[in-house]
């Protein structure tokens, strides 16, 4: 039930998400790698492990730091939303990250506690 | 009647208390809190109106949720308006669902949708209003469109029907239900969801029943209550969201060109540098030089044309001394300064309006964050470069409470705006055409001494590993004209107010204690000289503190410097009532008196480098010992600040002597 929203992100990121993503990083904007290898869709892993312009599917938020916790649930980083990459600091830390119509910038460190599904 | 507002950061809520509340607004303190509260009348009407601090929840977890939350819970408010920023409504509503779960009505005034219409996105009002229960007006606070509305809707508050719309799913329902029927207090439903969410303050009601049944949901949903709830009332946004809003979508808007640029991975750091260059250049350099002169030499006439006037009334000689050489010298040393600082004002404000000091916060963190502070605590510094009061408070934004504490700490070593006047009139006489250069260089001194300050306190004091940083990055914007004239107005008045309180205040202190033996013997210049009078026999005492960074025991820079407590723009107050008092003078500048005219370059430099990064004003002070939340902390503090200022203004001192200075 809390999975209602799933589906209608998943659907439009299938099939053309690696080669359209990344024809928009052309420039210097493609060193905003966080990893070697660019997760794929459907993979799953942390919302700090996501690339510039990358989409994915929030499964679950967990933090030690229950204050940390809630205040990333309160601003919108609950199970099913879809979150995308939109800018990252020029050391690439803070993340900004796009959700929910606004844009809310972390730190890696806390991105690492959000687990995720690539969608494109 | 009492009104609440409430809304998250960002979406226009003081705009729109302004323009509810007109001219009549007072700044409180809350009962029990200190934290500094608007209390506004609505215009046209006797409502009283509170502008609570912008939130995105009502959790206990950070302090101004806790402030907002025991407001709106334990105060009887007949009507609160929630501020809904149209831009960003799914997480806006998250906090409306919350405040419909109080007992007070609630009216949503939709904001920016003005902004809206240019995002491509379209609500359907009727169809949101019907799905929340709650009365919808829409406004843009920014154009003032739809306050008559709003206003009108305020006054038939009482035609409002609160209703509480079921919003989690059916098994979560049921235990609320299950626990209202049980509960006796006010703001029942809302009390019910914090008892599932265990949040302490009502941990108390949880009794073994209800404990067992959150066990039960829990399993069921295999997450913990607060996040299920958490998850459910978004789920609950979306649902209505998804019938009465349609979106547009645009990939490539203006804002994320220019964050582009502003943002870019090597270029954000030099237009920062460059941008701040830029505004210091104007407000100390070109500008800011010019109009000194301008405003001295036309106090230098009234000064004149006053004595003349005091004299043909008769007034004694030590009468007119006080008015001339004591207020009319202390204030105008002062004022001088109202148009360098009205555009530095001018300059912060536009960089708080337009969203580029929520860049620099961004951009800058990861620097921060490895001397202990957080991309935030840029915020107070560069606030801090007008004046550290609001610096020193703007500070509570930060999460973490050891960043919090260093920040407060490490604020007033920034140059504020009454440090210029120290700055402006050394690097003016002393280096000339390179004052802008040495001006500069001290904003430099200034953020090398914060992050080596920084490194000292993270490694002896503040020792800690996790921290956090959660900013929103809001579109960036024009500024709107009004807006940022009423804020360098405020700012600007509140500098030329001390300067007709305090420095007045004490510049007849100083003229006294400067025209006077210890014998009350007035000064007259003939039988007495300035050296026999009180100030100057407690500066020769004090004096011994400063020769090493002075390299001369000269008792007037001693005690002018130990005046910039009082206020920092004091210190010039000072040594020009001194510098006119002083017999031997009869040149313009107070560096050719046979008091200052010992200052060499060296010593100029280190005694501005000292008056920087010593204690800052009682008012700085009042304002630490509050956010730091004890006197002992304050004390620290500002005595970690003086040992500071003194062992680099000496090291300046050495160094620049060697280097013939």
């Amino acid at each position: 039930m809390n999975n209602k929203f799933q589906g209608k992100g998943s659907g439009r990121g299938q099939g053309r998400g690696f080669g359209r993503g990344f024809g928009r990083q052309v420039g210097l904007e493609t060193a905003y790698c966080p990893r070697k290898r660019r997760l794929c869709p459907k993979e799953e892993g942390h919302l700090s492990d996501l690339c510039i312009g990358q989409k994915a599917l929030v499964k679950g938020v967990h933090n030690d730091n229950l204050a940390l916790r809630r205040r990333l649930l309160d601003m919108g980083i609950t199970k099913g939303v879809v979150v995308e990459v939109k800018k990252m600091a020029p050391m690439g830390d803070p993340v900004d990250i796009k959700l929910r119509g606004y844009e809310l910038c972390l730190r890696k460190r806390d991105l690492r506690n959000i687990d995720i599904e690539v969608l494109e | 009647m009492k009104i609440a507002l409430v809304g998250n950061q960002n979406s226009g809520k003081t705009t729109l208390f302004n323009l509810l509340t007109g001219n009549n607004q007072k700044i409180g303190n809350w009962p029990g809190v200190t934290i500094e509260k608007k209390v506004g009348i609505i215009k046209g009407t006797n409502y009283e109106i509170v502008d609570l601090p912008g939130i995105y929840s009502l959790s206990p977890y950070t302090f101004e949720e806790e402030v907002s939350r025991k407001f709106v819970f334990d105060e009887e408010v007949d009507l609160i308006i929630n501020i809904v920023d149209a831009t960003s409504l799914e997480r806006s509503l998250y906090l409306t669902t919350q405040l419909q779960e109080l007992d007070s009505k609630v009216i949503i005034a939709l904001n920016m949708t003005d902004i809206m219409e240019k995002k491509g996105v379209s609500i359907d009002v009727d169809e949101l209003e019907k799905d929340l229960g709650i009365p919808i007006v829409p406004i843009s606070a920014l154009e003032g469109s739809g306050i008559d509305k709003l206003v009108k809707k305020i006054k038939h508050y009482k035609d409002i029907e609160k209703k509480q719309n079921k919003i989690y799913e059916k098994d979560v329902e049921e235990e609320i239900e299950r626990i209202i029927s049980i509960l006796n207090t006010n703001h029942k439903r809302f009390v019910a969801v914090k008892i599932l969410e265990s949040d302490q303050r009502f941990i108390s009601f949880q009794t073994e029943d209800i404990k067992k049944s959150i066990e039960c949901l829990e399993t069921n949903y295999e997450v913990d209550l607060e996040q299920l709830i958490a998850n459910q009332r978004y789920n609950y946004i979306v649902s209505v969201k998804i019938k009465s809003v349609r979106e547009k979508i645009f990939k490539d808007t203006l804002n994320d060109k220019l964050d582009r640029v502003f943002l870019h991975k090597y270029f954000a750091i030099p237009i920062f540098v460059l941008i701040m260059f830029t505004v210091y250049f104007l407000s100390v350099g070109v500008i800011g030089g010019a109009t000194v002169d301008l405003i001295a030499g036309l106090f230098e006439k009234f000064s004149i044309w006053f004595e003349q006037i005091l004299i043909s009334l008769n007034a004694s000689d030590w009468a007119v001394s006080l008015v001339i050489d004591g207020i009319v010298v202390g204030v105008s040393a002062v004022l001088g300064f109202v148009p360098q600082l009205v555009i530095l004002f001018l300059c912060i404000s536009l960089l708080e309006t337009t969203g580029y000091m929520s860049r620099i916060a961004f951009f800058l963190d990861r620097i921060f964050s490895k001397f202990g502070l957080s991309g935030k605590s840029l915020i107070p510094f560069i606030v801090g470069s007008g004046c550290s009061v609001p610096a020193v408070m703007t500070a509570r934004t930060i999460e973490n409470e050891k960043e919090k504490q260093m920040t407060i700490i490490l604020t007033p070593f920034v140059p504020c705006s009454a440090k210029l006047p120290i700055i402006a009139l050394f690097s003016g006489y002393f280096f000339d055409q390179y004052a802008g250069l040495v001006s500069a260089s001290l904003y430099f001194l200034a953020i090398v001494v914060i992050l080596f300050s920084a490194i000292l306190m993270k490694k002896f004091v503040y020792k800690q590993k996790l921290s956090t940083f959660i900013s929103e990055l809001p579109e960036y914007k024009k500024p709107k004209a009004s807006y940022v004239a009423r804020d360098v107005w405020e700012k600007a008045w509140e500098f030329i107010r001390r300067a007709g309180t305090i420095i007045l205040l004490c510049s007849i202190i100083v003229w006294v204690l400067l025209s006077f033996t210890w014998s009350f013997r007035y000064i007259d210049g003939v039988n007495l000289s300035i050296e026999d009078s009180i100030l100057a026999s407690i500066g020769k005492i004090l004096a011994y503190a400063f020769y090493p960074l002075l390299g001369e025991l000269n008792w007037g820079a001693t005690v002018s410097a130990i005046q910039g407590l009082v206020a920092k723009e004091q210190v010039i107050s000072s040594m020009n009532i001194i510098a006119g008092l002083d017999a031997t003078s009869v040149s313009a500048s107070v560096f050719e008196t046979g008091m200052f005219s010992f200052f060499s370059k060296a010593s100029a430099y280190a005694f501005i480098t000292f008056n920087l990064f010593s204690a800052p004003c009682i008012a700085t002070i009042a304002a630490m010992r509050k956010e730091l939340g004890s006197t002992k902390k304050m004390l620290y503090a500002i005595s970690f600040q003086t040992t500071m200022a003194w062992i680099i203004s000496v090291l300046v001192f050495g160094i620049g002597t060697l280097l013939g200075g």
